[in-house]
């Protein structure tokens, strides 16, 4: 009889023992940092601009460093700007089974249009700087799925504006001062143009500007083309600069801007001038 | 073969030893389920307040509770018997405490961390189901010893009531010897006098004669005492010298 004790003491202390090893094994490799998730630091995103579409490219990789195989991998994620709006619907990247002791890389590929947001109103993006975050969950099975694991990250990836400042040199440009001028023509407004880098070899921007009279309305007008990516500047000298002399004295400048697909125009106060 | 020579290592415990026994168990199990327990709790919740599960805001008063009652099934279990449905009653209730008790600390086996914008969730009630059925297995343990044990005192029960029969049967009467068949006894008899002579007319053969019995050894005295004086004198003497009284004449030789 006791001998038969003991063997079901024996038996269950086994049973308990490997109980026991089976949890810790599946658990322990989550608080050691065996099994962990690589997610893309600010500096590894790539950003593309083409018609109105950013495309965006994040690397990530899992290492699978436990001791059983990781199965159903999946990760979903979306991407907010600092004002929460979503700019990309939900995706999901299924990356299936990892075995034990394997790392598995892949990334976040998702691009957002831009122009649409530009149109519907959302012109934030466009001129100041914002903070995306990328909201990623990942979910796995774990020891032959008895332990699910689920988490969720958020990396917050700095933004930078498109169109970052624009608006005329005043002091590089020749206006009349009254009627008649004493600044002799031809007439010119300097104009600057300072856009992100990823705008580099597209298109130059064309801007248009006009002379608004003080009582004559729109006096004359001309346009230019800027370079995108960076820091560039052009000049648009006007035509019958002469009559202009002997007319009105132009108050406000009126600009129409193209830059990179985006249109907006907009007037501004000619500096120095009194009516 | 009795119980102790079929049982080799298995003790019966005695009253005094269960009582120590129970004190013990109440101790350690207060250690164990309670005491240690809140003590790891309070830590792990002050060093890592990030972490919750379903049961953490109440886990002390959970961790009480439960602990407690273990501590009371399980040192009710160890004042009882063994053997005795009491004890096994007590022994499964300290095992299903157990297993709830577990459940409570494991937290359904789901735990969620929360750090800053990181989020984890953690489900392993499956590894929770599985550690519960390796604890409840205890139970066949403590089956097995409470029919282990049963069967001895089972055994002890029925010669206890066997001693205890015999002792309150009341006495029987002696049986009395049987009776040989035999002839009219001699009480039923007339105490007449009568004489009985054989009568071989009718049949009967006279027994045949007795073998002659040994004389007993006569010891022969080599004097006489003379009746009259009490002098001794040789057994061929005819008077006695002293006296001159005659000697009888049978004790001449």
């Amino acid at each position: 009889m006791a001998a038969r004790i003991r063997l079901l003491q024996m038996a269950i202390a086994a049973v308990n023992i490997a109980i026991v090893v089976l949890a810790f094994t599946s658990i322990w490799p989550f608080p050691n940092g065996d099994f962990k998730i690589d997610l893309p630091s600010p500096n590894e995103v790539t950003w593309t601009y083409s018609d109105g579409m950013v495309h965006v490219t994040a690397p990530f990789s899992i290492d699978n460093g436990g001791y059983y195989d990781v199965r159903d991998l999946t990760i979903d994620y979306i991407v907010f700007n600092s004002s929460r709006y979503p700019l990309i619907d939900p995706k999901t990247i299924p990356i299936g089974d990892i075995p034990a002791g394997q790392i598995t890389s892949s990334e976040i590929d998702f691009q957002f249009d831009l122009l649409r947001l530009f149109n519907d109103g959302a012109v934030g993006m466009v001129f100041t700087d914002d903070l995306l975050t990328f909201v990623v969950d990942v979910s796995c099975g774990y020891t032959m799925d008895l332990v699910k694991f689920e988490a969720t990250y958020q990396v917050s990836v700095p933004w930078d504006a498109l169109i970052r400042s624009y608006g005329p040199d005043w002091s590089g440009s020749h206006l009349p001062d009254s009627i008649p001028s004493t600044n002799l023509p031809p007439y010119s407004v300097a104009y600057w143009l300072n856009t992100s880098d990823i705008l580099a070899g597209l298109p130059p921007a064309q801007v248009t500007l006009t002379l608004i009279g003080n009582t004559t309305g729109a006096l004359m007008s001309g346009s230019t083309t800027i370079q995108l990516g960076g820091d560039n500047n052009g000049t648009v000298v006007f035509d019958s600069s002469a009559i202009l002399q002997y007319t009105d004295v132009p108050y406000a400048l009126r600009y129409d801007l193209r830059v990179a697909g985006f249109v907006w125009t907009g007037t501004v106060p000619i500096q120095g001038w009194s009516p | 073969m009795d119980w102790h020579s079929a049982n080799p290592g298995v003790v019966p415990v005695t009253p005094k030893s269960r009582l120590s026994d129970a004190t013990w168990t109440a101790f350690t199990d207060a250690l164990r389920f309670i005491v240690v327990p809140l003590v790891l709790i309070d830590l792990v919740t002050k060093n890592y307040p990030q972490l919750t599960t379903a049961f953490m805001p109440e886990i002390k008063l959970y961790i009480i509770f439960f602990g407690g009652m273990i501590t009371a099934a399980s040192t009710l279990e160890a004042s009882n018997k063994s053997g005795t449905w009491k004890r096994l009653l007590f022994g499964l209730t300290a095992l299903a405490f157990v297993c709830m008790w577990l459940f409570i600390v494991l937290g359904g086996g789901i735990a969620q961390f929360t750090y800053g914008p990181y989020h984890v969730r953690f489900d392993m009630s499956k590894i929770v189901y599985i550690m519960l059925f390796g604890v409840s297995l205890k139970g066949l343990l403590v089956y097995s010893t409470f029919s282990t044990h049963k069967h001895y005192l089972d055994d002890q029960e029925r010669r206890r009531k066997e001693e205890r029969a015999s002792e309150w049967a009341p006495a029987r009467p002696k049986p009395l010897p049987r009776r040989k068949p035999s002839g009219p006894e001699f009480s039923t008899m007339s105490k007449m006098a009568f004489e009985v002579s054989h009568d071989d007319s009718v049949g009967y053969a006279p027994p045949p004669p007795p073998p002659p019995e040994p004389k007993p050894f006569q010891r022969v005295l080599a004097f006489k005492e003379c009746p009259i004086c009490g002098a001794k004198a040789s057994p061929k003497e005819m008077t006695c010298k002293h006296c001159g009284a005659w000697f009888p004449k049978d004790t001449i030789r």
